[in-house]
């Protein structure tokens, strides 16, 4: 079978990977007026469907892409590169994750606003929100913005380093979503010498709670910090790589009932969500706990379902986060003070979600030896995109500098 | 001799492995599988660091706080209670559909009760004389005696209620016309015995007699088969259809599967003539609540665990399967044996795999 017949392309309607490899389409400037009135037509498509309803994380992702967004978005970029002459890279080639199956929009969307052509290779899982989104997609390039059918092809094939190997012979950068598996496997396929590679691998995430800030919160804000640790952890079945995985309790008082009255709250929230979590979730989730006490000083501790599941860590070891399979598995440490926490993350882990902690303390803790943690915000918001991903600021790092002396 | 030796060696003694009510069981199962427990906490330091982390206070404790074992557990770690030295043999799981296979260590004891208990369970159905046995095998499978494949071990296991053992298949896995037909005339007057796995039984030995170009009679047999239902499921074949073809291509009316698992050999749970599979003595089931491990109502579907009194030598009395079932009733079934009767209905549907997050996968891989 020749490899080309392997690859399936879902938009444009009728793409062709060679012909657009081969195309000689001119880039466009960052931020050109076709580029973000194409992005607000998405967004503004978007919310109008009716998917919206059955997916609201749909609604999001639009509210993520509206116009006023877009354009700060510009004026950010603007005022960061005053006096530069910034350009596009070129053709940029995104290898999309699995697990979160919207990320690839962020991801082209961004590059796309720099300027730049897009190769997209998407899962071939498919799921109704990605659906959606190809469709628009779709529609949008067949009508007004035809003239950017040439900067945007979204395909799948199964791996075969001949077809990522001709794609990434043309590519001025690459972003590689994915287990460190996948990276591994395209950053071995040989690329324009010149290209640029941004790298999205596995990441760890944590919450880092104070229980005194819990104690003396009010029973309406108690209740919204449970809504929002819900939402941050359950929404992709704790799958995504900022969902939080491990639980940092600032806790010197050791107060168990505050902890255990959140965590009854957050049982109660999850049962009411809707998690997605099925049979064999709990199943791979008592594998991992208990291969977690063979690695690890650990402790379980009750809880009414196995919707939430939690350990206590004895101590700041932990082995077995590499075993973490997510469907809410909880791992549970204390501090005393934030001091703890110097030199304590690894480069691998991502967001740290925060909730009533005093932020130039721990900013002072994080940048002292700067071991770890890409991310930190507020409880609430770990899932939601930033144009700086871990680590990396997508639009400064997927346009290139003309020096000018 | 230890605790459980006394008790499965009692159990042995009495001839008849399905006659313990409900509440006898309790007490021998609250005394034997503590017993073990106990056993193991102090001699598998993996055994004893996850009942730790459970909570559980060794010195006190009733057998309900014991938490089961994941049974994917066995492939990732090599648990055992004994010694390297006193190792005499090691199962293995034949792991066609993982990259890891379980490891289970045995003793000499452990080994010489799961070949008792074997016999134990099969009297039961096959009476008390050695038949002569037709295996739906290759003879290769058997080859190397120190280390098992589960069909090894299991072929080998059942050997022992069969005199001339007789090969079906030669080892292209192509059926042995001649030599099936000289068994079944020297035979035909008396009962025989037939053992093979389920999937073995079904694709190269039903299926190949289908065509009617030769032809295989054996109405005085008795088929013993197992090794799970999924790839006949696959091809929508029950049980039911199962025993039909059987009875027209081969003529044999009495047909027990059985369900066991390399990490609970000997104490098997065999199809009786009222087409349930029954919990023998040796060993009971539990039907959990996936959402919170509790003990399902009779009829109801949940995770299969299974708790058996033989595993000394390393910690396997009590685990918790990847596979579904639902008690159908105890201490009742017409059939008249004692014990838990139940059904197997497939294995937990494989999770959605949403993790991070390979989205590299392979071509033809599943």
């Amino acid at each position: 079978m020749n490899t080309n017949d392997a690859v399936k392309v879902y938009v444009p309607t009728g793409g062709s990977y060679t012909s657009f490899i081969e195309s000689d389409a001119q880039l466009c400037k960052p931020f050109d007026e076709v580029l973000v009135d194409f992005v607000d037509a998405f967004s503004r498509r978007l919310f109008k469907d009716e998917m919206v309803r059955v997916y609201p994380d749909l609604s999001s992702l639009a509210f993520w892409m509206r116009k006023s967004q877009v354009l700060k978005l510009k004026a950010d970029y603007q005022q960061q590169n005053l006096g530069r002459v910034k350009v596009a890279r070129g053709m940029v080639f995104h290898v999309a994750p699995s697990n979160v199956d919207t990320i690839f929009i962020y991801s082209l969307f961004l590059s796309l606003l720099s300027g730049n052509k897009n190769i997209v290779r998407i899962s071939s899982k498919g799921s109704d929100r990605q659906g959606v989104i190809l469709r628009i997609l779709n529609e949008l390039l067949a009508e007004k913005f035809s003239v950017l059918a040439q900067t945007i092809l979204i395909l799948n094939y199964p791996h075969d380093e001949v077809v990522t190997t001709s794609i990434s012979t043309c590519s001025d950068a690459r972003i590689i979503w994915g287990g460190d598996e996948t990276i591994n496997q395209i950053s071995r396929c040989l690329a324009k010498p010149t290209c640029v590679d941004l790298k999205f691998s596995n990441k760890y995430s944590y919450a880092l709670l104070s229980v005194k800030s819990l104690k003396n919160a009010t029973e309406d804000n108690f209740d919204q910090l449970v809504i929002n640790f819900v939402n941050d952890s359950y929404w992709f079945g704790q799958q995504a790589c900022s969902s939080p995985r491990t639980v940092i309790w600032l806790d010197p008082d050791n107060d168990e009932d505050t902890k255990e009255k959140f965590w009854g709250r957050v049982e109660k929230n999850v049962a009411e969500f809707d998690h997605g979590l099925e049979t064999a979730d709990f199943v791979n989730k008592l594998f991992a706990q208990q291969q977690a006490a063979i690695e690890d000083e650990i402790q379980f501790i009750d809880s009414v379902s196995n919707l939430v599941s939690r350990v206590r860590l004895k101590n700041k070891n932990n082995k077995s986060k590499a075993l973490h399979c997510g469907s809410g598995l909880f791992y549970e440490m204390n501090i005393n003070v934030l001091s703890e926490l110097a030199g304590f993350f690894a480069r691998n882990d991502q967001t740290l979600s925060y909730y009533g902690i005093n932020m130039e303390e721990l900013k002072s803790v994080l940048t002292e030896n700067p071991t770890g943690i890409d991310r930190v915000v507020p409880v609430g918001i770990a899932l939601e995109f930033s144009p700086v991903w871990d680590g990396y600021d997508f639009l400064q790092s997927l346009t290139r500098e003309i020096q000018y002396k | 001799m230890s605790d459980i030796e006394n008790i499965i060696d009692e159990l042995l003694a009495n001839g008849n492995p399905y006659s313990m009510s409900a509440s006898d069981k309790k007490v021998l199962f609250d005394k034997g599988l503590k017993a073990l427990t106990n056993l193991h906490y102090s001699k598998c330091a993996e055994y004893r660091d996850i009942l730790d982390a459970a909570n559980v206070n060794i010195s006190n404790y009733i057998n309900q706080d014991v938490p089961a074992l994941a049974v994917r557990l066995f492939k990732e770690y090599e648990l055992k209670s004994i010694p390297e030295s006193e190792v005499v043999k090691v199962l293995t799981s034949s792991g066609t559909t993982s990259q890891f296979v379980s490891k289970i260590y045995l003793d000499r004891v452990t080994s010489v009760y799961q070949t008792k208990v074997l016999v134990n369970i099969m009297q039961s159905f096959l009476g008390k004389k050695r038949l002569p046995m037709l295996i739906i095998d290759h003879p290769g499978v058997i080859k190397d005696r120190s280390s098992f494949s589960a069909r090894g071990a299991g072929i080998l296991g059942l050997s022992t209620f069969g005199r001339d053992h007789t090969y079906a298949l030669d080892d292209s896995m192509e059926i042995n016309f001649e030599v099936v037909q000289a068994f079944s005339k020297k035979y035909k007057d008396q009962p025989v015995f037939i053992f093979g796995f389920t999937f073995m039984v079904w694709q190269y030995f039903i299926d190949k007699l289908k065509d009617g170009k030769n032809k295989i009679n054996l109405p005085s047999g008795i088929l013993v088969h197992s090794g799970g239902w999924k790839k006949l499921q696959d091809q929508s074949v029950s049980n039911d259809d199962f025993k039909a073809a059987v009875k027209e291509f081969v003529g044999i009316e009495r047909v027990h599967n059985f369900y066991g698992m390399v990490e609970q050999v000997g104490s098997i749970y065999v199809e009786c003539e009222q087409g349930v599979l029954h919990a023998p003595d040796f060993s009971d089931i539990l039907v959990r609540n996936p959402m919170d491990w509790s003990e399902c109502e009779v009829g109801e579907k949940g995770i299969v665990e299974v708790d058996s009194l033989l595993p000394i030598s390393y910690p396997g009395h009590k685990l918790l399967t990847e596979d579904l079932g639902m008690v159908l009733g105890v201490d009742d079934c017409i059939c008249g044996r004692k014990g838990k009767y139940f059904s197997i209905e497939g294995r937990v549907p494989r999770a959605e795999v949403r993790g991070c997050s390979d989205t590299h996968e392979t071509a033809g891989r599943k």
